[in-house]
Parts: C-alpha cells; structure tokens; sequence
C-alpha cells in the first residue's frame, strides 16, 4: 500500500495564478471588478500511486489530498484510482453526487462544464470507461512501440463533479513514476527493464468552489 | 534465350513472294498478303503499309492481312511498319487488273524502342499509343540490372516502393500491395499474407518485359487493380533451337542457378525454364536468435507450349511451379522459460494456363483462356531442446477461372474487346472454419477510338458479381491525343475495387494468450450467436440485426499523362495522378466478451487519398551513354483523420513541455511509411575497347512516417519520421563472342540498412556467367 515516502507533492499553482491574476488586475487599475477567481482550486498532482487494481487509492480534489481507505463509504473523496480504472464518488462507487464525461480539447480550451453528458458510474459502465469514446489511455500492447505502455490520450479532458457537487476538469499527463512527461521513445522507455513503474498518476486539475459550471 | 544476332543466319530478312497471280473476276488493281513476324510466325496486327509518294497505304487487321488498291499500274515502292519490328521497303510492279499476293516477315526491331503493351488495353498497343501511364521494363533492362527476383527489378523504378510487410511487397501511387495486381502472363498470382504478395517468389529469368500499368484497371481486370497492374510477360519460344545456362554467386551465400531451352518448328513450338535460388540469408539484429532474412532455397520450373493446329487456331499451355523452404528461429518465453524455436516454412505454387486463340477472317479474334493455380504454405516452430511443437499452421489457397476474351475490328479506326468469365476460389487453413469456397462471375467490355489525326478515346466498363460481397461496377474513360512528334496528352479517368479477402471475410480467430478474437464479416452473426450460446459475451457493441453487407474497397481516380520529347534523344512523360478510396476496411470491436476482451471483425471504415506526380525521362545521347532521371512526388491522407485535424479535434504532447496542444494541418505526415519524395538517376555506358557495359543506379526513397509519438495517433512530428536512404548500384557486364558473358557488381555500395526496411541487406556483392546456344532449324 502507498505510504508517504511516495510522497504525493503538490505544486501550488493557485498561488501564482492568484499571482498574475492580481497583478493583471492591478496593471488594468479596475478595483472594482472583483473577480470571482479565488473560488478555482488549480493543482497538479505528481506521482499518486494506484498500484493494487481492487484496492482503490482515493483523492479528494476540493482539498487536493488523498483520502484514506477507511473513508472510502463517505463523501470526503472525489476520485478513485486502481490500475487504469477510475471512478467517481456517485453512483454505484459511492454515496456523494459525483460523475464525470469525457470531452475533446486543450485543458485550456474547456470553459465549462456541459449541460449534459457528467454521468454517475452504473453497473454497466463506469462514468469514464475503457470503450474506445471516453478512454483516457491508449495501451499499446505487445507490437506496440514502445510495448506495453499505457499512454494518456492527447486532448481527453475529464469533466467531473465532486462528492459535493461541484465541478472541474481534469487533465491525465502520464501513468509513470518521477516522469510527468515521459519521452515515450526514449530507449530507457522503450526498454520494460529501465522502464518507470507504472500505475503512478500525474494529472492537473481545477474545481470551481463556486458550485457554477464555469472554469473561468 | 533470345540471340538476336543468330537471326543473320537465317536471311536477315525473309521476303516471300508467294506470287499467287489468280484472275479475279472483277477487273480492279490490287495487293493483299500477310504481314508477319520473323521471330515466330505470328500474323502481326495494326502493322502501317505505306506508298511512297502516295498517300494510299493501309493498316493490317488482326490475321495480319491487308490490302491495297491501285488506281493503276505501275512501279511502287511499298514501306511497311509495326511496333516493335524493323521498317522494311519492298519494291512492287504491278499490273492493271492484276490481283497478286504479298506476304512480308518482318524482323523483330533488336532496340525494342516501340515496345507493344498487353497489359494497359488486353489488346497489343504501342507503348506510345497507350492510354494510360506505362512503364515497360525489358528483359535487356533486367539482365543489365543482374536481377533475379521481381522485388529487384520494381526496386529500381520511379515512383515504386519496395516495402516489407509479412514479406516483399510493394507501393504503388502511394497504395501497399494489397491494392495492387500481380500477372503473370496476364493471369493473377495468387498467395498474400496479410495482403502482400511476396515478390520475391517470382523469377525473372524467362521474362520477355514487366509491364506497369499505374492508376486503376478494374474495368479490365476486376478486384485488387486500384493502384494499378503488374503483369510479367513470359518468354516465348524463338525461331530455332536456343539454350542457355546461368549462375550467379551473391554475398551471404546466395546462388541462382538458372537454365533455358526452346526450339521452334513450323507449327510447334516449346520452351522450358529452370530457377534455382538459395541463400543463407541475413541478419541485422545479431542481438537475437531470429534471422532478418531466413535461409531459403526456392525452386522455379515453367514450360510453355505452342501449336498451331490451323492457320486460324492456336493452342498455348502453361505451366508454372514454384517450390521454398524456409528456415528460421524464435526464441520465446514460455512458462517463465526462455524457448528456442525452429521455425520450417514450406511454400508451394503451382500455375496452369491453358489458352486457344482462334481469328476468323479480319476482323475477328477471340481467345478462350483457362486457368488453375493453387498456393500452399505450411509453418511449423519446433522446439529445438526438447520433442513437439509450439505452434503450426497451414493455408491451402486455390482458384480456378475460366474466360472468354473477343474481340473485333471492323476498320482501324475501331477495336471492340468483350469478354466474360467466371472463377472459384477455395481456402483451406488454421484459423478458418471448415473449406471456404467463393464464385464470382464477369463481364466486360472497351470501346477504342482510333481516328488518325484525332483524339483517341477508350471507353471501358466491367461488372463482378461474388457470392460473398456487394457486386461491382467498374468504369474506366481516356483520351489522347497526338499533338506532334514531340507531344501527347491523354487524360483519363477510372474507378478499381478491391474484394474483401479471405481473412477478412472468414478468418476465426481467437488469441490464445491476449484472450481477444477477429472474426470474418461473413460469419460474424453466426459467430457471435454461438459464442453467446456458450455465455462468452457480456455486451454486443452493433446492431447484429442491422449489419449491412460488407463492400469492397472502391476507387475513384484521375490523370493527366503528357510525353514530351523536347530535345532529340530525350524522352520524357509525366503523369499526375489522384486516387480517392472510399469504403476501406479496418477492424472494429463488436462485442465485449466475458473476459474483457473485444470481438473484432472487419468493416468499411475509411477513406484515403492519394495524389501525386510522377516524372521519368530518358536521355540517349549516343550509342555509349545513356541516363535515366525518375522522380516521384507523393500526398497521401487518411480522409476522416483529415477532417478532424480540421475540425480541431486531433491533439498532440508536446514532449519537451509535456502540454497537450492542437495539430494544425500543416503537420499532418499523411499515411505511415509512405515517402512524400523518391527518385532516381541511372547513367549507363558502353566501353568500346575492351568492351564492357556498365551501369550505375543510384536510387533514393525519402523519409517516411513510421509512429506516433506524442499520442496523436498520426504522423506530425519530425521525430516520428524514419530518415530515408540512397541505395548505390552497380553492375558491369563482358561478351565474348556470342557464346559467352561475365557479369559483376555490388548492390547498395553504400552499405544502406534501415530499421523499418529490413530487405536492405546491406552491401552485396556479385559475380556471375552466361552461356548461350542457339541454332537454326
């Protein structure tokens, strides 16, 4: 199980968004315009280990920290991680309001949150599945270069709701340890034996605290 | 073999005057006759009588005869032209009221500079004359190239791309071998793993010329002609008794041994070739027990025979078979233990063709043609410490046609060619339900307009009918016209179709270790049905109810031809081409099983384009020199891939930043290993004293797509490209007498190998002797 010598880093990016927003602000000499921006959580998580595909690692995003295993019936958790399976606190992986879909676009280029589409997870299908529409990864097999690797799809942003409700959008960077952006052609990748471990998540992420759709 | 030279001993030219003086009841001024060749004796078609000083002549028919009127007596001289023979001039006196007979043998041209084409029209067309973009490779070209395998000679060629892929295949206007027809003798070679036809299964030591038809023929010959044809012309027997015998020695212990033999009598002709070709093959990746190339020996005999049972019936036999044995290892981890395999391969090939040829009187010709092949390949890896095997399999292909090919020209100026047939294929193999057998019958029809001085149209049409599939209709419209000496254009336009084929219609499989299946479009109902039964379904993705029938893969293409000769000896054609391909299939998930795995099967999924320019011109400026300068440009897409790149839908990882972004357009690489430029530049050389040919070829294929890296799942970024290569090669060749010849040279001088190519050995040395006997009989 995952200890905190895998220590789960957090990068504080709210601070400097908060940062340059200020300053943005400052420079347009508008006091008035109070932006509702403090209500966005930024993070970027680094190397979240989901190690066991039945033992679920849980995530609280709002407060962007793990949550423990015994809490896994509350609604203190947001996200779940086993293996390449992820599932969200609603429906039949839990009791809060949680559920998420998958669209195509830059994590910048999505405003907001759809009208429709964020779905709970149901007995025949998690909210965000392995069919080939919502999958976040492709793996690339046995004659696959590099092999056997599991590889974040290009512009598949998940869109969720939290335990509580809120919503956010959330980006899969790499499903390798110490490696954020891996070079996936590097020899030392290529090779499974100098290879990362696998099944670490790196991801970014944002919630709107707001309770609105809007990621902006 | 074909000993020009020997011809000088029997009359260089056979002039008969069969003076047949006979008093018609009718007074008018003529001679008619028969124009044939020296060579075989054959009637030659479309052969130009011409009257000097006149501007009567006339044009022979399909039995080769022709008449002229003269409006009266006197002295003429009579020049008489054909493609591919030498111009000949005859002196005639003739008499008022007088009907007298000539029949001329002409002399078979030894620079085959206007070489006739079978392949672009079924009918015998000047390579100049013909309405499509052609290229014509003769036997001279080929022995200069010391070549021994198809693969070898299309290497060579602009805007051919050698490419291995379950075996040697080839690209054509940018489409792989699956879209590309293979003839031998105008009958298809049958045999594809994963739908590529091994080229290098197919000797060229009896060849008289390689004939490449570029863009779609479908409407002449039905499935798999979409990029374009290859038929590879075979020997005919020539005059006399002629035998040679041939060995050539290659690096990595390669040998060939070759034999030929053929006589000509009268009526009855014969010839008999014999390949032999092994080689301990090759191997790039040391690393590894498994040999990039396997050590082989292969086995090639043909026979052909000729007999004229009347002088309007003509019964031709060949045969053709073709034996390999492959050896290679394997090494496997099994159980947690490493494996060592011996992997046997076995092929075999066999082709028979039997064809009758019947013209009755001018104007008509029919040809009925039967023909059988079957191909085998048996595959067993064998551990080598200790007894069984890990794995074996076979395939068992066969077809069988029957065809009847008419055609009629009631003047020059117009060549009707219908034809019908219908043929029957079978499979036998592991992965496949019991015996599978397809039926599909044919008809088509062309249309030649052939006005002097006037643009020339074909018009061509064929309709396939299959058991298995949506039938087809192909249609195919061309013009051309002469401008002057120096320019001809011909633009054309044509549609080609590719059938499902057998794995894709019937293949069942299941993966033993992966867990997941593919199963052929035909038995995908019944398929999921049982494996439903058998509770190994949780989820059925499609519609069962709503499948529609699976189609073939269909073109639609255009061209612009244009051969300009803008200096004396310089010869140049360009050809722009666009091939649009809809309904291509590709495998898609239609079940989930019960393991988590997917069912697959095959459906019409994509779309692709091709287009691109293709330039070769040729310079002789005298007899010792001689270049050649191919060029080929190539634009290839995946149409959807396309859209969506449009649409703003595709996404790349920006490696160095590790930030997803757009991909625009500009950097979408189209197609994996297709090379956007190719090209070549040939100089040849004739040493007078001592006299030595020598030829040097340097060909060069520019880099090419080969995978995605920054999970877009297309090719945009510079990285995932392979850097393309120049192969460097040279051969030199020395006669003594007539009897005797040397060849030597090295293939790929620069030592080229590439990763993604592995049928690039390396540099390869060769040496080899020739001897030929001919005699008259």
């Amino acid at each position: 199980m995952y200890t905190k010598q895998f220590n789960v880093f957090n990068i504080r990016m709210t601070i400097l968004l908060f940062a340059s927003l200020f300053m943005f602000s400052a420079c347009e000499n508008d006091p008035e315009d109070e932006t509702p921006i403090e209500t966005i959580v930024s993070e970027e998580v680094r190397d979240l280990p989901a190690l066991s595909s039945s033992e679920y690692t849980f995530y609280n995003l709002r407060t962007n920290q793990e949550v423990s295993k015994a809490d896994s019936a509350s609604s203190k958790w947001d996200i779940a991680f086993a293996g390449t399976t992820i599932r969200f606190n609603g429906g039949v992986s839990g009791p809060g309001q949680g559920g998420a879909t998958m669209l195509t676009g830059t994590f910048e280029s999505i405003s907001s949150a759809p009208a429709t589409g964020i779905v709970a997870d149901s007995e025949e299908q998690l909210a965000i599945s392995t069919s080939a529409e919502t999958s976040w990864y492709n793996y690339t097999g046995q004659v696959g270069n590099p092999p056997h690797a599991v590889i974040p799809i290009p512009g598949r942003i998940i869109v969720f709701k939290t335990a509580d409700g809120k919503y956010g959008k959330l980006e899969i960077e790499s499903y390798y340890q110490g490696t954020p952006t891996p070079d996936y052609s590097d020899p030392a990748f290529v090779d499974l034996s100098t290879r990362p471990a696998s099944r670490y998540y790196n991801f970014r992420y944002i919630v709107q605290q707001d309770g609105s759709t809007s990621f902006e | 073999m074909a000993n020009p030279l020997n011809k000088g001993l029997m009359a260089v030219l056979c002039l008969i005057f069969t003076c047949l003086f006979t008093q018609m009841g009718f007074s008018q001024t003529q001679v008619s006759g028969q124009i044939r060749s020296t060579e075989d004796n054959s009637p030659l078609a479309f052969a130009n009588l011409h009257i000097q000083g006149l501007s009567a002549g006339a044009t022979t028919d399909f039995n080769g005869s022709y008449i002229i009127l003269f409006e009266k007596a006197g002295s003429y001289v009579l020049e008489i032209s054909a493609v591919g023979f030498k111009k000949h001039t005859v002196k005639i006196d003739v008499a008022e009221n007088e009907q007298a007979t000539l029949d001329i043998l002409l002399e078979e041209e030894l620079l085959n500079l206007e070489t006739v084409i079978v392949s672009a029209t079924r009918t015998q067309r000047s390579y100049e004359d013909v309405p499509a973009a052609v290229t014509v490779i003769s036997a001279e070209q080929i022995k200069r190239m010391n070549s021994l395998r198809l693969d070898e000679v299309l290497l060579e060629q602009t805007g051919l791309q050698v490419v291995s892929d379950h075996g040697t295949g080839l690209q054509m206007q940018g489409l792989s071998s699956e879209y590309i027809l293979i003839l031998i003798d105008g009958e298809p070679v049958i045999g594809r793993t994963a739908g590529t036809l091994d080229l290098s299964r197919l000797a060229v030591g009896n060849v008289k010329q390689i004939e490449v038809v570029r863009g779609p023929a479908s409407s002449l010959y039905g499935s798999e002609a979409i990029a374009g044809v290859v038929n590879i012309i075979t020997d005919s027997p020539k005059a006399g008794l002629n035998a040679s015998l041939q060995s050539q020695y290659r690096s990595f212990n390669t040998l060939n041994l070759q034999g030929q033999a053929g006589v000509r009598l009268d009526k009855f002709a014969f010839n008999f070739f014999a390949d032999h070709l092994s080689s301990d093959g090759y191997d790039l990746t040391p690393e590894s027990i498994s040999k990039t190339a396997p050590k082989f020996d292969a086995q090639t005999i043909q026979g052909k025979l000729s007999y004229q049972i009347k002088p309007w019936a003509r019964l031709q036999m060949t045969a053709r078979s073709y034996l390999e044995n492959q050896e290679n290892f394997e090494s496997i981890i099994e159980e947690g233990e490493t494996q060592n395999l011996q992997i046997l391969t076995e092929q075999r090939d066999i082709n028979l063709m039997p064809t009758i040829s019947l013209r009755f009187g001018q104007s008509h010709k029919a040809e009925l043609r039967h023909y059988y092949t079957s191909f085998y390949n048996e595959s067993a890896s064998k551990y080598q410490s200790k007894d069984g095997f890990f794995d074996s399999s076979f395939f068992d292909q066969s077809f069988s046609r029957n065809e009847l090919q008419y055609d009629f020209m009631p003047n020059s100026s117009h060549v009707v060619t219908v034809g019908a047939g219908q043929f029957r294929e079978q499979v036998e193999a592991t992965r496949y339900n019991e015996e599978n057998r397809f039926l599909s019958q044919y008809i088509f029809g062309q249309y030649q307009l052939l006005p002097a001085n006037l643009p020339e149209l074909t018009l061509g049409l064929r309709y396939d009918n299959h058991s298995q599939y949506a039938s087809q209709w192909s249609p195919k419209a061309s013009i051309r016209h002469q401008f002057s000496d120096n320019l001809i254009v011909q633009v054309g336009v044509g549609a080609g179709f590719k059938a499902p084929d057998f794995r894709q219609l019937l293949l069942n499989f299941t993966n033993a270790t992966a867990g997941y299946s593919v199963v052929g479009s035909s038995i995908l109902k019944e398929s999921i049905l049982q494996m439903q039964q058998q509770g190994l379904i949780s989820q059925v993705l499609r519609n069962l109810e709503d499948l529609e029938q699976i189609q073939a893969e269909s073109s639609f293409s255009y061209n612009l031809g244009v051969n300009i000769n803008p200096y004396p000896g310089i010869k140049t054609q360009v050809n722009f081409y666009h091939n649009s391909i809809e309904n291509l299939i590709d495998t898609a998930p239609v079940a989930i099983k019960t393991n988590g795995q997917s069912v697959f099967s095959y459906f019409n999924i994509a779309r692709v384009i091709t287009q691109g320019a293709e330039l070769q011109t040729n310079w002789k400026p005298n007899d010792k020199w001689d270049f050649g300068l191919g060029y080929a440009y190539l634009n290839t897409r995946d149409v959807d891939v396309w859209e969506s790149i449009k649409a703003g839908e595709v996404f790349k990882r920006d490696i160095s930043s590790g930030r997803v972004m757009q991909v625009e357009t500009s950097d979408y690489g189209g197609l994996s290993y297709r090379s956007a430029h190719s090209g070549n530049l040939k100089i040849g050389y004739q040493f007078a004293k001592p006299s030595l040919n020598t030829y040097l070829r340097a060909i060069y294929r520019g880099r090419f797509g080969v995978a995605d890296l920054n999970g877009s799942g297309i090719i945009d970024d510079p990285r995932e490209y392979s850097k393309g290569y120049v192969l460097l090669n040279f051969a030199a060749q020395k006669s003594f007498g007539k009897l005797w010849q040397l060849d030597a040279g090295i293939n790929n001088i620069l030592g080229s190998t590439n990763t993604y190519e592995p049928s690039l050995a390396g540099r390869v040395f060769f040496v080899g002797a020739k001897i030929n006997f001919s005699k008259t009989l």
